[in-house]
């Protein structure tokens, strides 16, 4: 059900202190803490003694005690204290997961821990560029998290969905252009000579027509990228006003998901009236998406289970993505040598101190 | 849509060096009719079996390339007209495709650039990439394969009725 050996967002880099937060990520409980020098930290969050939640304990030194009965684990997962006796059981271990933190967020690697390569983590660095300016939003779904990559892989729903804001209704007149590379799929639509959307006209200051453009460029299984904007009409895009809206889209479990949400803007930058509309906006966005999608869940969960999805052309990047993560799950069920594909945690290892952001 | 050789998932279908490039559709779990594929064959004679969904009474061509290669497309005979053509070393081919149409692009050997005639899309094409094309406007592409040695493989899926051939991978 889902990929494992990948980097999934967390949380934000401020959401993470001295005081344990609690997590679900693909069904794993994880509890996420700073150590004193701000190091941040996973650990599973269930005490190996009786299975008490550890989020639900306090942090001591670098460590985190357990609410219940004190079992202490170090940032390796390994007990190092027992107060009610000397001897550590050797069995007295929690999960540790490696963790990226990068340019606000904190990524946990939630798969086989020698497959682990902070390298991996993708390019977020729109977000901490002063060329740049963010506007952030993080919404819980109710809604399993292929929807949400289906969502952004087909942004004809903006006609739709986004009227008051990034809809009008040419946008679903332009084909796609849909490019698949490793385990990237690019889907890409250019909307030559029409007026900018209402959320950016008002922002970007704009009248008359341009060129619009959007491609959503989709890192399988947890991560996308939508470059976005507006330039002069048969002008390069690059010369134009540009927009980075980064999605990091993690898995709570079947049906519910995290979505952590970035749109950065290389133009206004310090503009505070446009960041205050352009926040609001775009909360109105993620909130029509989170309903629409809460309603797709159920019909979901209602269809039979003989009918599927009928798709059209438009759904190309849709259908590639599907089979990239479809292959990707198979994948990982027969190393793990589980072909019905049932989620299976890592064995408790004790694992050297978290790796720095 | 451009499919890359590496691409993850790309390959649908490797059984004893059968390789799916694209397929309409390119799996049968959505239970839609099938109407084409087109499959890398390994050298030999004969056709393996069908891939997946693929009905009985398919309309077969092949085309070969360098070292025994050899490119399949089958269709639907009642829904799809196939037209098949071998292009090579540099020289440059203006591609038409027609409202409803479809054109596979596939190099067998060497690389071939393919461009939109009116904007300023192109991408380089290697041997193992599959380029689709479909829509219902008519579109013109310009395919300029590298110098020899290259060969690049068009094909084109026309509708047999009015209806537009629309295609989901």
């Amino acid at each position: 059900m889902y990929v494992l050996n990948t980097w999934y967002v967390a949380a934000w880099s401020h959401e993470v202190t001295r005081e344990p937060t609690a997590r679900t990520i693909c069904e794993i409980p994880i509890v996420l803490y700073r150590t004193e020098a701000g190091l941040a930290v996973a650990l599973e969050d269930r005490c190996a003694h009786r299975a008490y939640p550890l989020s639900a304990g306090r942090v001591v030194g670098d460590s985190i005690e357990c609410g219940y009965h004190g079992f202490t684990f170090g940032c390796d997962g390994v007990c190092t204290r027992v107060p009610a006796q000397s001897t550590i059981p050797q069995r007295a271990v929690v999960r540790s997961f490696p963790v990226v933190e990068k340019d606000g967020w904190i990524w946990v690697w939630t798969g086989d821990r020698d497959k682990a390569n902070p390298a991996d983590v993708p390019d977020t660095h729109w977000m901490n560029d002063p060329e740049w300016a963010p506007v952030t939003h993080s919404f819980r779904f109710d809604c399993r998290h292929d929807l949400i990559h289906d969502n952004l892989l087909d942004l004809t729903h903006e006609s739709f969905l986004h009227q008051t804001t990034v809809g009008d209704d040419y946008i679903y007149e332009h084909g796609i252009t849909v490019e698949v590379e490793g385990n990237v799929v690019r889907v890409d639509r250019l909307m030559p000579g029409v007026e900018a959307p209402p959320l950016y006209a008002t922002t970007m200051g704009t009248e008359g027509l341009y060129d619009r453009f959007h491609c959503t460029e989709f890192f399988v299984p947890s991560y996308h990228v939508l470059h976005s904007g507006i330039t002069g009409q048969g002008r390069p895009r690059e010369e134009g006003y540009l927009i980075k809206v980064l999605n990091g889209i993690t898995p709570i479990d079947a049906h519910t998901s995290w979505y952590y949400y970035a749109f950065c803007r290389n133009f206004a930058i310090d503009d505070e009236q446009a960041t205050a509309e352009l926040t609001e906006g775009l909360h109105v966005v993620l909130t029509e998406d989170a309903d629409a999608l809460a309603l797709q869940e159920k019909g979901m969960q209602g269809r039979p289970a003989d009918q599927h999805d009928v798709l059209i052309a438009q759904d190309a990047g849709v259908a590639k993505a599907r089979r990239i993560l479809a292959q990707m799950l198979k994948k990982e069920q027969l190393e793990r040598g589980n072909p019905d594909g049932a989620t299976q945690p890592a064995k408790r290892v004790a694992a050297g101190a978290p790796s720095a952001g | 849509m451009l499919v890359r050789a590496d691409s993850d998932g790309s390959r649908v279908d490797e059984t004893a060096g059968v390789t799916t490039l694209a397929a309409s559709p390119d799996t049968a779990d959505r239970g839609d009719p099938w109407r084409w594929s087109v499959r890398l064959l390994p050298p030999g004679n004969g056709s393996p079996a069908a891939g997946p969904a693929v009905t009985d009474g398919a309309e077969r061509q092949l085309l070969e390339g360098p070292d025994g290669v050899r490119l399949e497309v089958a269709t639907d005979p009642t829904h799809v007209v196939a037209e098949a053509h071998l292009h090579s070393g540099g020289k440059a081919v203006d591609l038409v495709r027609d409202a409803g149409s479809q054109l596979v692009v596939v190099p067998l050997e060497g690389e071939a650039l393919i461009s939109d005639s009116t904007g300023p899309w192109r991408r380089w094409l290697s041997p193992g990439d599959v380029f689709v094309v479909e829509g219902e406007e008519h579109e013109s592409l310009r395919l300029t394969p590298a110098p020899e040695p290259s060969h690049v493989a068009v094909l084109r899926l026309s509708p047999r009725g009015n209806d537009a051939l629309r295609w989901v991978p």
